[in-house]
């Protein structure tokens, strides 16, 4: 037995020499690696090993020595999560020493190891209470192993909660911020390069699709879903409101076979609250949603639709009465802090509004436009003053020497003025751009892994297809929206 | 871990040897684990954990940072954010700075009792928040009474409305101009400089030349 | 007030009347034949016209309905129009007509001799008209049996002229109708649709009046009889248009009425009232080269024009930029038009568009104009504060910038109208960038749809145990309820 721990670690040691190793070579060497650290026992993994053991040198035995000992922890104790695996414990602490260290070029052969890994520390922090410890030392690690963070797995949701429950919102974002684009199940093809919407640059995606698939088969719905909701609500948190809104787009345009599930209709419900506080009405509805998913929509969020409603109709009383009436409502579906907000937002979209009207006024005339909603003279300037100084509104506020003269309030003559928003504009136009340019390959990688030509398209269509995608859905989707927002972008030019 | 263990004397340095509020900041952040695990394992620690997160919660507003400086209230040990004085004043802060009371963010930083440790911390955010403020201002206003101005700076309202030198200094030295007649205060607006305007003019018409391309 | 969207100065708007149409028609029905008055008028201002002059212009049953619509509206006509209505029901054979028009009296002067029903009157004429009724059908029915097509013809158009004497309108319709299979001639098929056509204006169905009018200008016909039966053809189309609202259509349709017209169709119109109805339509949907040019350049229509010479006065004003004269002679004006019964109801919408065309083309050519000056042009008499916020000149211009029809902003500073200026580079950009910040956002959507359909992870309905799970996950205080907690205390 001895002589298979020396045999374990003199292969894992040859590993780190593969600058000198063909890359077969290395693959070949891997897995023979993983092949004997999966047939070997408890007793060769023994605890001891993860004392002697540097994680970094030797990721892969000791990835297995501590799902070992784990495990024998588990089994031991009878119980899911033993005290040695909680905050505090033995393998808590080693693992991790593990997640701090480990070589991420040799995780990808052991997704599924990876995987478990990760849901059971995760699982522990959730376990006793105590999210906050977990969530910075595996976000770490899920994008030191995935620096493009482009594969969802099982574990995506589980620590987005997890974010979410210690309040530590931006830690999430380093993963949030990245686009998901790939999925695994057990019977898909292995993907043929890194496709997806961010481009990873090496070929690390190659390694782990040679690795056995099965895991990301316990995938649901409802994973991705949650994950995109939690996502969703983290990005509330941090209110960036368009990236909130784009996350609950996804949530309420998932793929649906026949019923909508309660997390897309909660789902909606925030994206009609977010998107009255993004853009002080009801954003388009994705266009991929099917009609009778958005009649259920419709039918299951009334109360939303109708405080929605109030609100663009700027009636600022029946909003007040939507509001009240609908308590209960929001404090069921925890909504409250949003519907709280509503308030504020409706006051800044009024005064927002004016500039289109007004080039100059005072406040006082803001006061009598603006019924009751706003109050006194003072609480106006100091909400105009607010709007402008943190970049909301364009405007220069002009006060007159004596306090009771009500403050003017002067908009901007035109754009040209304020030559900061141009550049802003040009800068965001910039970013835009490289993502486009990124999607645009990424689409015709996707093209071509689906072998979506025209051909091809026409013929699933004959027989039947794909499961919800008709040729025209996708194919034709991304061709006609490439075509369209094109257009439309030459014609403005021209 | 390699940088040395959370404590007191750590934290001084920490504090009094980072030079810019992102240093700050980011030294500080790895320690809340440990601060976190300290919390539940030693109530001795209180004062200890009291000026970290103190101090932790301050470099996130020296930063910009309010959201996640309200998030962070929460993550602190709840019992102890109830009875330890500098987190209630921590607190007081962060609902002022909340509903844009500028007078009160003064006054919170100003008339409340730090701890000595937390003082250079405290300060450096003053100045920071007067001088982001400042800037601000000078974009929000075209007139400006001294009194207002004097509320949302922090200033002496008395010396401000009498145009003290000593005072509206620092307002001079922005290109503020004071109106002897009406005592009104011009503000000038700070300009960003825009240089970078023509490497992104040259970029931007790649990219319409990008999305030129795509159209066939 | 109420603003409709101006429709700028091109044709193509004219669809969303369409809509408008058969509503318009519809109300119309009642408003002449029922006798409710669909709009609640009262004119108070005294018209200009004089009644007995006026009312000498028109023939046939027009002359009853002109009559009781000013009776009913006008309060300084309301006695002689009513007794002249009165008078000319009871000199034909509508008993429901002079019933009405005896019961709007009684209103008005309820002393007068004439305000009680003649009973014996009504008596005899309802007997005479059962009788006629009774012949005429069999009279019908007897040639219907000899299958000789010019008596059926003939025996129809008494039923159908008779059904229209007594007012059963929709029997009118029919009958004459049912003269079509039996019309011989093309000048019998004239004659029938007019008969038509003039039934309909009454009923206000002018769906029928415009299929019909199509109708006679797709006959084949000589050259001279095309002449002929042109000028009504236009005026009856013209007024379709105008009780649907497509203005502009009306317009150029009285425009291009022959001034051969004449007194030739009093039975409907008159001569002035084309020149009434063609300048206001064109004033209020025509921009100013365009009235120059198809209304006071036009050599056909200044034979109508110089009946009216206020209307030219009107619009010659309007084609030099003196908005402020034209309006005051409108508003002059303004009480005949609501007596009369085909430009009541679009009176105010007709007002309001030229209004609101003046002010857009009193803009033009400025960068800014004093908010005092525009109200000394456009709401001369208001005194005080004409450029308070909440003086109504000002409200109108807020409401025109809200709903787009001005392209400016108020000053209320400096208390100038500032049209907007565009940076257009930076618009661009800025739509672009809409454009692309969407694509991309939808793009990423299609993009995991599909992986996600490849994946199999579609959502569907499944065993509700793990929904349970989700469910009772969620609402013991998961997720969003951090967040529901906090705003609370801060805000």
């Amino acid at each position: 037995m001895a002589e298979s721990i020396q045999h374990i670690i003199s292969l894992s040691s040859r590993l780190h020499s593969h600058d000198f190793l063909s890359k077969s070579d290395y693959d070949w060497q891997i897995q023979e690696l993983i092949s004997i650290l999966k047939r070997s026992n408890y007793s060769l993994l023994s605890g001891g090993l993860l004392t002697d053991l540097d994680p970094f040198e030797h990721t892969l035995p000791f990835l297995f020595a501590l799902l070992c000992q784990i495990d024998s922890v588990q089994s031991r104790t009878r119980s899911a999560l033993p005290e040695d695996v909680k905050p505090g414990g033995k393998l808590w602490s080693k693992t991790i020493q593990f997640l701090r260290t480990l070589n991420s070029s040799q995780i990808c052969y052991v997704w599924r190891e990876w995987c478990q890994l990760v849901e059971v520390i995760l699982r522990a922090a959730e376990n006793v209470g105590k999210p906050l410890l977990a969530v910075r030392v595996t976000s770490d690690a899920i994008l030191r192993v995935d620096p493009t963070a482009s594969l969802f797995t099982s574990f995506h949701p589980t620590f987005l909660r997890l974010c979410l429950l210690s309040q530590a919102h931006s830690y999430a974002l380093p993963i949030l911020d990245k686009h998901i684009s790939r999925y695994r199940t057990g019977f898909e093809l292995p993907p043929k390069n890194a496709g997806g919407y961010i481009l990873s640059s090496d070929n690390y995606t190659d390694n782990h699709a040679t690795e056995a698939t099965d895991m990301s088969t316990r995938l649901t719905h409802r994973d991705l879903s949650k994950y995109y909701l939690y996502g969703g609500m983290i990005y509330m948190a941090l209110k960036e409101w368009d990236k909130a809104l784009h996350s609950l787009s996804i949530v309420i345009s998932l793929p649906v076979v026949n019923s909508v599930s309660k997390i897309m209709v909660d789902g909606f419900k925030k994206w009609v609250l977010v998107s009255l506080l993004r853009h002080g009405k009801l954003a388009t509805t994705p266009k991929m949603i099917s009609t009778h998913v958005a009649r259920a929509y419709q039918a299951l969020a009334k109360p939303y639709v109708s405080l929605a409603d109030a609100f663009e109709k700027g009636d600022h009383h029946r909003l007040r009465t939507e509001a009240d009436l609908g308590k209960p409502i929001w404090r069921a579906d925890c909504n409250q802090g949003l519907v709280h907000q509503i308030f504020r937002a409706y006051d800044m979209f009024l005064v927002l509004k004016l500039g289109s009207t007004f080039s100059a006024l005072t406040t006082g005339h803001i006061a009598k436009r603006a019924s009751s909603s706003l109050g006194s003279t003072t609480s106006i300037e100091s909400l105009v003053a607010c709007l402008v100084m943190s970049e909301v509104l364009e405007a220069k506020l002009l006060q007159l020497q004596r306090d009771e003269f009500p403050t003017m309030l002067r908009f901007p003559t035109s754009v040209r003025v304020h030559s900061k928003r141009r550049d802003i504009t040009r800068l965001e136009l910039l970013r835009k751009g490289y993502t486009l340019e990124l999607l645009a390959r990424g689409i015709g990688e996707r093209n071509n892994e689906f072998r979506m030509g025209h051909d091809n398209i026409d013929f699933l269509m004959k027989c039947q297809g794909w499961p919800g995608i008709s040729g025209k859905g996708t194919q034709g989707g991304f061709d006609s929206t490439i075509a369209g927002v094109e257009e439309d972008i030459m014609g403005d030019i021209n | 871990m390699s940088a040395p263990s959370l404590s007191q004397e750590q934290l001084a340095a920490v504090i009094s040897s980072a030079d810019t509020p992102s240093k700050l900041y980011g030294t500080l952040s790895p320690y809340e684990e440990e601060a976190y695990l300290l919390s539940f394992q030693d109530d001795r620690q209180a004062e200890l954990l009291s000026q970290y997160y103190a101090a932790y919660f301050l470099s996130h507003l020296l930063t910009d940072q309010i959201y996640e400086a309200r998030a962070l209230t929460k993550r602190m040990p709840q019992d102890l954010l109830q009875t330890d004085s500098s987190l209630q004043n921590c607190l007081a802060l962060l609902r002022a700075n909340w509903q844009h009371k500028h007078e009160l963010v003064y006054k919170t930083l100003r008339e409340l009792r730090w701890s000595e440790i937390l003082k250079p911390i405290v300060q450096s955010y003053d100045t920071y928040f007067q001088e982001k403020t400042l800037r601000e201002l000078s974009r929000t206003y075209e007139a400006i009474r001294p009194a207002t101005a004097a509320s949302y700076l922090g200033l002496d309202p008395e010396s401000t409305a009498r145009g003290d030198p000593a005072t509206i200094g620092k307002l001079t030295a922005h290109g503020w101009t004071r109106d002897e007649q009406t005592g009104l205060l011009h503000p000038k607006a700070i300009v960003d400089d825009s240089e970078k305007d023509a490497r992104s003019y040259n970029e931007l018409s790649e990219i319409m030349a990008l999305i030129g391309s795509r159209q066939g | 007030m109420e603003y409709l969207p101006t429709e700028g100065l091109d044709m193509p708007s004219a669809a969303p009347y369409l809509s408008q149409a058969l509503g318009g028609g519809t109300v119309d029905l009642d408003n002449i034949n029922g006798g409710l008055m669909g709009l609640n008028v009262r004119v108070e201002d005294p018209p200009k016209f004089e009644l007995e002059s006026y009312i000498a212009n028109y023939t046939g049953r027009t002359r009853y309905n002109r009559l009781y619509v000013i009776g009913t509206c006008s309060t300084h006509l309301a006695v002689d129009a009513l007794k002249a209505a009165v008078a000319e029901a009871k000199g034909g054979k509508d008993v429901t007509r002079y019933e009405r028009a005896v019961r709007a009296f009684a209103e008005v002067v309820p002393n007068d001799p004439e305000a009680t029903l003649d009973m014996h009157w009504v008596d005899h004429m309802q007997k005479v008209v059962k009788a006629e009724t009774d012949r005429l059908e069999h009279e019908l029915k007897g040639y219907k049996n000899n299958l000789i097509k010019e008596s059926i013809r003939m025996g129809n158009e008494d039923l159908g002229q008779h059904y229209h004497l007594i007012g059963d309108l929709s029997s009118a319709s029919k009958a004459y109708s049912r003269m079509r299979d039996y019309c011989t001639t093309p000048t019998h098929i004239v004659s029938m649709l007019f008969k038509i056509i003039n039934v309909a204006i009454e009923r206000g169905d002018w769906l029928s009046v415009q299929s019909n009018v199509h109708r006679l200008r797709n006959l084949q016909s000589k050259q001279e009889e095309q002449a002929k039966v042109q000028p009504k053809l236009s005026a009856a189309l013209g007024l379709s248009q105008l009780h649907s609202g497509s203005y502009l259509d009306a317009a150029y349709s009285f425009l291009s009425t022959d001034p051969s017209l004449g007194d030739s169709y009093t039975e409907v119109l008159t001569s002035n009232d084309v020149a009434v109805y063609g300048g206001l339509c064109a004033l209020a949907s025509m921009n100013r080269n365009e009235l120059q040019r198809r209304v006071l350049d036009n050599n056909s229509f200044r034979n109508f024009l110089e009946l009216e010479p206020q209307i030219r006065r009107a619009i010659a004003f309007f084609c030099n930029s003196k908005f402020r004269s034209c309006l005051e002679i409108l508003e002059a004006y303004k009480a005949d038009y609501l007596l009369d019964i085909h430009l009541q109801r679009h009176v105010q919408t007709l007002f309001t568009r030229i209004r609101t065309k003046s002010i857009q083309q009193y803009l033009i050519p400025f960068n800014r104009v004093t908010l005092d000056s525009m109200s000394k042009m456009f709401a001369p008499g208001t005194d005080g504060q004409p450029t308070d916020l909440n003086s109504p000149f000002v409200q109108e211009l807020i409401a025109l910038i809200q709903d787009g029809t001005l392209d400016a902003r108020i000053d209320l500073e400096k208390n100038v109208l500032v049209s907007k200026q565009v940076d257009l580079r930076t618009e661009v950009q800025e739509a672009v960038l809409d454009n692309l910040e969407n694509y991309v956002r939808e793009a990423h959507i299609r993009m995991l749809r599909s992986n996600i359909i490849r994946a199999g992870l579609e959502v569907r309905a499944d065993d509700n145990t793990t929904t349970k799970e989700i469910r009772g996950k969620r609402s013991d205080g998961y997720g969003s309820a951090t967040l529901s907690r906090g705003p609370s205390l801060f805000q």
